[in-house]
């Protein structure tokens, strides 16, 4: 190591030569940057569940609701009729629009004296009293009440069909014209938007704008608590340019990769900004001590990275390690953020010991202010940090017992966690689109589509009634639910042609008695232009859909509906039936997310912790050691869960991570107290002179090294997503907690197994 | 008249004639039969088949008359088994109102349908009505230009390049492959607003039943769906079908 210092210091201009070049062509990539937010893209792509959705889109379409909803006082008003369909005339003629299911055209099966027609709700635009009279009868009578016009005329919706995704050039871009076209026809009519393609597209564009203001925002609180440290211009710009050319060659690195931004790697640059600085502050610090020594410049720097080293360097591995913990997860994106924030970290640690020396080789030697001589002695903070030194070693029992106490209530907080993987739900109640899902629930049942399958196994076996009679039943069991609406099958259909060739006698709103009366009536269904019947059986009809729009709720109620659907159906489809059936469609992918974050959860923790014990360990040849490490981050952790479970803060993608990433970054402070305990023993002097000596200067230090990052990630709370802003405040939580866990804990430890040895020696 | 100008006639009535006959001259001349045009019957397969190339096969019994009275259609299905016996009897007086009936046997019932307008679908597949019925009015709604001579399905043809007149027109413009040999179309190609390519149209198998050259396979692709219809006559007669098969009674039968 002491080669490579002798290296940099004799080339400084070469490494920054390196540095910038290879900064050159890092930025180059910067432009390709990509965003995606979809669901999908959290989910492995061999997942079983997500094979299963692409399956049930390629048999029948699209299973992603499109909802364009007006409300308004009265829509059976010629000026509202006239705005909703105009509205609906406008979207359908954007490119990437298949097809706008309106009020107007939705299809209805009539049986006059001219004969049985299936034909638009109505041919023009009802305008005149009677007109408007006939059709808001027509289309209450229809099963189109409640879901494109609300039965208190209040509201209509617009149900959207997108074209697929690969005959849109620009998927954006039609979600833009979309919400701009929404927005014009606003008024005094309240219009919302909701959708996933839309949601997504909003998720998007919120990423971008929370990487736009949280970035220069976290510089800006990094650079004020630089000044506030060290005082002078670079001790400002050295800590910064380090953490900025990492983050640039690691988003670099995550685009040369393919990997999209995530609503989870979002907060990489965030966080790697603000960890990053400690170990500039380190340098910096040892480089003035070095110098206010008397040392000339080249000396004072090879004794500064000669002592520095070995503390950077493991401050990072156990950092990363927290962070490469998360390797384990399910969650696609999660895994993306924890391998390519631990390379962001190491590859600052690389920059601390290259980049950092050959820059302070090349400026001036900083002034240097005299050691100040007043040491803080009679300061508050001293005299608090003393008094938890001897809180830990006079009264070790009552301090035990009031981390048993804790652990213990938060232990019961941490019970009540619940579960959160709706994108929609992680934006406050206050973003419009959580507004518009919220509107558009109440008013039309559902903003998402919920989907089950009936497979026969035979061609034409659908065209059976007795098979028909099911798709009925499992009709009747989702609307069985609060929280599903309008569902739907081609049983409704047949029903609705038996109706009309028997002279639209509701009587006959039956299912016919043979397959042949069903076969005949789908032929008149084809023969008169009927559509959409292939979003609702497969062409060989051997397999059908019921389709159903079903409300957005907390996780743990949407678990319940599902496995409920999915246990009567597999109660109902077991193998004597004949039958299969099965759920799908996005909520059931959500589920699957949610319950891999409790998996993520545990299996990231313990990881986690194992790496970074053994990296201690190692590192100070102790186990004892390296447990004693992890203890008071134990505790952090279940404090963490404890707050979670008492606020109501739900576990979701962003929040899975906290445990990682606080025990990572949070190790830093017990490494800290214990070497520089060690360093106090070694002296000679007593047990508790050396905690008191520990307890105040690395205490201090540790106090400031977490407030610094409090700073940071306090930025957070200004994200746009409710998740990441609870992200942001539980892990600044988490510092606290882990930094008053090393200076109480950790003392306690320390002094115990000193004791220990004295009597055993 | 000068030499000169003689003899730029002379080129100009030589280079006429080497390019044969005009467009509209071949357009005149082209004998537009398909399946159903005429007066007749015939046992035909129909296949539609989705834009993932699923299909489904109908076997059709099908009766046509066309007299001054008007036109008349009266289909059976005779397979699959689940349709068989469905009727459907289509009546076009050249006075009064179109009436379209339809028989569902399982049901025991027959109910008229709304008629469809000109240009919707018909029975559901890729052909309008007014395609299956042969009764391509071309000349009305297009002016008619001939372009470069191509070779389609093998055989050589003239190529016709129809553009709309005025907006009674159903395409914009439509490209019709016409054998040279046999004067039949082998190919049409019908573009819709923006030039686009909606439908293409292909007649094959071509065998002569009383002394007409009928195309035995026709298939029309919707290029905007991607789906087909397939016709395979497999049974022509050119003999006149009687007017009594052409009445609601006989749906039931």
């Amino acid at each position: 190591m002491q080669r490579w210092f002798k290296l940099v210091l004799d080339h400084p201009w070469v490494v920054m030569g390196v540095v910038v070049v290879l900064t050159a062509f890092a930025a180059s990539f910067l432009p390709r940057i990509t965003f995606d937010a979809s669901i999908d893209a959290m989910i492995p792509e061999d997942d079983p569940v997500l094979l299963e959705l692409m399956e049930v889109v390629d048999d029948f379409g699209t299973q992603d609701l499109f909802l364009i909803a007006v409300q308004s006082d009265n829509v059976f008003n010629p000026a509202v009729l006239k705005k909703i369909h105009d509205l609906a005339a406008e979207l359908e003629a954007l490119p990437g629009v298949a097809e706008v299911q309106s009020p107007f055209n939705a299809q209805k099966v009539t049986s006059g004296f001219w004969g049985i027609e299936i034909a638009p709700m109505t041919a023009e635009l009802p305008q005149s009293p009677e007109e408007i009279e006939d059709f808001k009868k027509d289309i209450l009578d229809s099963p189109y009440a409640g879901r494109l016009v609300t039965a208190d005329g209040r509201g209509a919706a617009l149900f959207l069909e997108l074209e697929s995704l690969s005959l849109i050039p620009d998927l954006s871009e039609l979600m833009g014209q979309i919400e701009e076209i929404a927005a014009r026809y606003a008024g005094p009519e309240e219009i919302h938007v909701v959708g996933d393609a839309y949601i997504l597209y909003y998720t998007e564009r919120a990423m971008k704008q929370d990487l736009l203001k949280l970035v220069p925002f976290v510089v800006v609180i990094v650079g004020a608590v630089l000044y506030a440290t060290l005082r002078s211009a670079l001790g400002i710009v050295l800590p910064l340019v380090t953490v900025g050319t990492s983050v640039i060659w690691t988003v670099a690195l995550m685009i040369w990769q393919g990997i999209p931004v995530s609503i989870i790697s979002m907060v990489m640059p965030v966080i790697l900004v603000t960890i990053g600085i400690a170990s500039s502050i380190h340098i910096l610090n040892k480089y003035q001590e070095a110098l206010s020594g008397g040392l000339p410049k080249r000396q004072a720097l090879e004794q500064t990275f000669g002592a520095i080293t070995s503390p950077v360097v493991m401050a990072a591995l156990t950092t990363a390690a927290g962070f490469a913990a998360l390797i384990t997860a399910f969650v696609e994106p999660i895994r993306e953020f924890g391998v390519l924030t631990a390379v962001g970290v190491i590859l600052a640690m690389a920059l601390s010991l290259s980049l950092v020396p050959a820059i302070l080789m090349l400026v001036k030697e900083p002034k240097v202010r005299l050691a100040e001589d007043k040491p803080a002695r009679e300061g508050l903070l001293t005299r608090i940090l003393l008094s938890f030194v001897h809180w830990a070693v006079y009264r070790p029992k009552r301090l035990v017992a009031v981390v048993v106490a804790l652990l213990i209530v938060f232990a019961l907080g941490a019970g009540l966690i619940t579960l959160e993987s709706n994108i929609v739900n992680y934006f406050g109640a206050s973003s419009p689109v959580k507004r518009a899902t919220m509107v558009i629930e109440e008013v039309f049942g559902g903003s998402m589509q919920i989907a089950v399958v009936l497979d026969t196994g035979e061609p034409d076996g659908i065209k059976d009634p007795a098979v028909l009679a099911e798709l009925v039943t499992i009709q009747e069991y989702l609307n069985s639910f609060d929280t599903i609406n309008h569902a739907t099958s081609v049983a409704d259909v047949i029903r609705e042609l038996n109706q009309a060739m028997w002279d639209g006698d509701p009587e006959f709103y039956t299912l016919p008695d043979s397959p042949e009366a069903v076969a005949q009536l789908l032929l008149l269904f084809s023969m008169q232009g009927g559509s959409g019947l292939d979003s609702l059986v497969t062409y060989d009809y051997s397999r059908a859909l019921v389709t159903a729009q079903m409300k957005t709720l907390d996780a743990e109620a949407m678990g319940q509906v599902i496995s409920q659907v999915e246990s009567f159906l597999k109660e109902r489809y077991g193998a004597e039936s004949g039958l299969q059936a099965y759920l799908s469609g996005t909520p059931k992918v959500m589920q699957r997310l949610m319950n891999r974050y409790v998996q993520t959860q545990v299996s990231s923790l313990v990881s986690s912790g194992i790496m970074v014990g053994l990296i201690v360990s190692l590192l100070m040849k102790s186990v004892v050691l390296g447990l004693f490490s992890l203890i008071p981050l134990a505790f952090t952790v279940v404090v963490n869960f404890g707050i979670m479970g008492f606020a109501g803060l739900p576990l979701d993608a962003v929040t899975s991570m906290i445990s990682s990433v606080a025990i990572g970054i949070g190790v830093d402070y017990a490494i800290h107290y214990i070497s520089r305990y060690r360093w106090e023993a070694a002296s000679g002097q007593g047990t508790a002179a050396a905690l008191e000596r520990t307890g105040t200067s690395a205490g201090r230090a540790i106090i400031f090294n977490a407030l610094a990052l409090i700073a940071g990630f306090l930025v957070l709370v200004f994200s746009h997503f409710r998740a990441i802003a609870v992200f942001g405040l539980l892990i600044s939580a988490a510092m606290i907690v882990s930094s008053l866990a090393a200076l109480l804990v950790v003392p306690l430890l320390l002094n115990f197994s000193a004791k220990r040895q004295l009597r055993k020696g | 008249m000068s030499l000169l100008v003689l003899a730029a006639l002379l080129v100009l009535s030589w280079t006429a004639l080497a390019q044969g006959p005009t467009g509209q001259e071949i357009l005149d001349e082209l004998s537009f039969r398909t399946i159903l045009s005429g007066s007749g019957s015939a046992e035909l397969t129909m296949i539609t088949e989705n834009a993932k190339g699923a299909q489904r096969s109908y076997e059709l019994q099908v009766y046509v008359r066309m007299d001054e009275e008007g036109d008349a259609q009266f289909l059976e299905y005779l397979a699959p088994g689940d349709v068989r016996g469905t009727k459907f009897l289509s009546l076009k007086p050249k006075d009064g109102e179109s009436q379209m009936w339809l028989y569902l046997p399982a049901l025991g019932r027959e109910r008229r349908i709304a008629s469809h307008m000109t240009g919707d679908s018909f029975m559901g597949t890729d052909f309008t009505y007014e395609e299956i019925g042969g009764s391509f009015d071309y000349e009305e709604d297009y002016a008619v230009q001939r372009l470069q001579d191509q070779v389609e399905q093998g055989v050589d043809c003239y190529l016709l390049e129809l553009t709309a007149q005025g907006s009674a027109a159903a395409y914009d413009r439509v490209l019709i492959w016409v054998w040279k040999d046999k004067m039949v179309p082998v190919k049409i190609e019908f573009y819709g607003s923006g030039n686009v390519l909606t439908k293409t149209l292909t007649l094959s198998d071509f065998q002569l039943v009383s002394g007409e050259l009928i195309p035995h396979r026709v298939v029309m692709a919707n290029n905007m769906e991607g789906t087909r219809t397939i016709l395979e006559l497999t049974k022509v007669s050119q003999e006149e079908v009687s007017p009594d098969i052409f009445t609601v009674r006989n749906l039931r039968r």
